[in-house]
């Protein structure tokens, strides 16, 4: 495939600038982000402000450069979690079947029958808006589908002669997960890590511009979204900037999920495509 | 499985929903009682009134009780009264239900009409430069935020060209930028797998025959290709409705559409909890109805599953 590898450099580079600038955004912003100046209102782009101003006067490119600090850290630290509870759910039902099983696909099934963003957007209503609750609603909406595949691939592989040979030497279930069963699932795992945090991203960003995720006056892209929108018509900029960095946040994740997909191996990924 | 155990199946997973609508109504800050009497601003209920209220409301049962109780109500079509609007939530979901439908039903039916065709041309031009436009314009709209994606829509469309109306309900027109906002991202991942499919069925044998055959290209990728290509596709369409359902919220919002989406939104934010445990209840309703569908559906495409159902 031309280019494929060169893409996902590309998206992973992209991605690390992002991170790079979000991380030392202190350092490099002109202005403090929530520096209110209003006699500086919704400016256009100009030398003192690279990106202009918004209606409280705010300088929008310090504000974009802080942008991705809660998203990203939140997205990241949602999906790694959400990682984890829905690892080790997987795990435990794919090794030990029976009804083990059975009571984690029950718990499972009731938890896919409801659509994520629905069950997001009730989660975040009622226990009121803010990090906590976004993050909560976040794990407890994606951590089924990480389980199921997760359950699908440990089955998969336990099955192979060679875990049976570990097993009759007399090796213990604990010891076959942590040498032989996690490590051959790593790559499933980190392929859908990657693709999950772009949706992640996605749905933080989709509940803040609702109103209900990160809170103004936090500058977040998502937020200036929001706030930008009475304004679409003569500051499109304003609506611009911030949606272009989500979506090339968005974009290098989705990318670089898609090259290691290929680089890792294409047929074994075939349910991570249908669930991702 | 057999098709009464997925109908035991779907009863299950449609209670474990009304299970958790339940307990958002529990975890729910403040006291249903106080809030259902002093719902129209103007009463200071007395303690005695509020002790009254719980001992009607049930609330002083244990939990499970409660739920038995709140089941009940709910099987009778009951879902208590909006704390805002005063009516019944049922009614009025069900007043805006059909809305929300309309705008599922169009972006399913964009996603499918586009991304199916699209998934086969990709396939049919494999390694091509159709097939790289094709791959990158996946990986956008599998990436790309909705609502940014509808601000654009909303500029070229209506405020450029003008020829779609921006906001509001009551044409058919009002309809056709929201269906293809909300069906963009899942056209883009069945364009993916159709086109993944595709490339898995055309080098079979049989595919080389009809092809020896003389058969003409379009009957051979609809008989041949297509319905073969739909039996991995029409089980993960059933997954995708969950998200069309759960992204028309934002569709309905930006779009002014009065669906109950947004009547779960404005539920929010005035702390409606009745509007928001009905708005669960009726998303999982439809969407274990839908994929209830789709497993009929699956069964009447795929003979050798109904046969093996016969023989056993």
């Amino acid at each position: 495939m031309i280019g494929k590898g060169k893409a996902g450099a590309f998206a992973a580079g992209c991605l690390g600038l992002i991170v790079f600038v979000s991380l030392c955004a202190p350092w490099i912003s002109p202005y403090d982000p929530n520096q209110i100046d209003m006699s500086n209102r919704l400016m256009s782009l100009s030398a003192a402000h690279w990106m202009g101003t918004d209606q409280l006067g705010r300088d929008v490119y310090s504000r974009i450069l802080y942008g991705g600090r809660v998203s990203l850290l939140l997205s990241g630290v949602a999906t790694v979690s959400t990682l984890l509870v829905g690892f080790c759910i997987g795990v435990l039902g794919g090794y030990f079947r029976g009804k083990v099983d059975t009571c984690l696909q029950t718990i499972v099934h009731i938890f896919q029958g409801v659509p994520g963003l629905t069950m997001m957007l009730a989660i975040v209503g009622v226990l009121g808006p803010s990090l906590k609750s976004l993050f909560l609603a976040i794990v407890l909406t994606s951590w089924a589908d990480f389980s199921r595949v997760v359950r699908g691939e440990v089955m998969k592989i336990q099955v192979e002669p060679y875990i049976e040979g570990t097993r009759v030497l007399g090796a213990s279930a604990f010891y076959i997960m942590i040498v032989h069963i996690i490590p051959s699932i790593a790559g499933t795992v980190l392929v859908l890590l990657t693709i999950r945090m772009s949706r992640t991203l996605l749905m933080i960003a989709s509940l803040s511009f609702l109103g209900l995720g990160v809170q103004p006056p936090t500058p977040d892209w998502s937020v200036m979204l929001n706030d930008a929108r009475p304004f679409l018509r003569t500051q499109p900029h304003l609506m611009l900037a911030p949606g272009i960095c989500i979506t090339a946040v968005s974009l290098s994740f989705q990318i670089i999920g898609d090259t290691l997909r290929d680089r890792l191996d294409p047929k074994r990924m075939q349910r991570v495509e249908d669930i991702a | 499985m057999t098709g009464r155990q997925k109908l035991i199946g779907s009863i299950c997973t449609l209670l474990g929903a009304s299970l958790l609508a339940f307990v958002l109504g529990v975890i729910a800050p403040g006291d249903p009682a106080l809030e259902v009497l002093s719902m129209n601003g103007l009463n200071e209920p007395t303690e005695a009134e509020i002790a009254a209220k719980r001992e009607e409301l049930g609330l002083n049962l244990p939990i499970w009780k409660q739920y038995m109780h709140w089941l009940g109500m709910v099987l009778q079509g009951d879902l208590g009264v909006s704390y805002i609007t005063q009516q019944s939530v049922s009614a009025e979901l069900i007043q805006r239900l059909p809305i929300t439908l309309s705008l599922a039903c169009g972006a399913l039916a964009f996603a499918i009409g586009f991304g199916i065709p699209g998934g086969i041309i990709l396939a049919m031009f494999h390694n091509r430069w159709i097939d790289y436009a094709g791959r990158a314009w996946i990986t956008i709209w599998t990436a790309f935020p909705s609502f940014l994606n509808a601000i654009l829509f909303i500029i070229a469309f209506s405020e450029v060209l003008h020829w779609l109306p921006t906001s509001g309900y009551g044409t058919w027109q009002h309809f056709i930028m929201p269906s293809i906002v909300l069906g963009l991202g899942t056209s883009a991942v069945l364009m993916r797998l159709t086109r993944a499919a595709v490339l898995d069925i055309l080098p079979q044998q049989y595919i080389v025959t009809a092809r020896a055959k003389g058969i003409h290209m379009f009957i051979l990728m609809l008989r041949h290709v297509l319905l073969n290509a739909f039996i991995p596709l029409i089980t993960v369409i059933g997954n995708y409705f969950g998200g069309i359902l759960g992204g028309a919220v934002i569709a309905e919002v930006i779009f002014s559409l009065p669906g109950i989406g947004r009547f779960a939104v404005e539920g929010i934010f005035r702390r409606d909890y009745p509007v928001m445990q009905g708005y669960v209840l009726f998303m999982a309703c439809v969407y274990v109805l839908f994929n209830t569908v789709v497993d009929i559906l699956y069964g009447l495409i795929h003979p050798q599953l109904r046969r093996s159902e016969v023989l056993k």
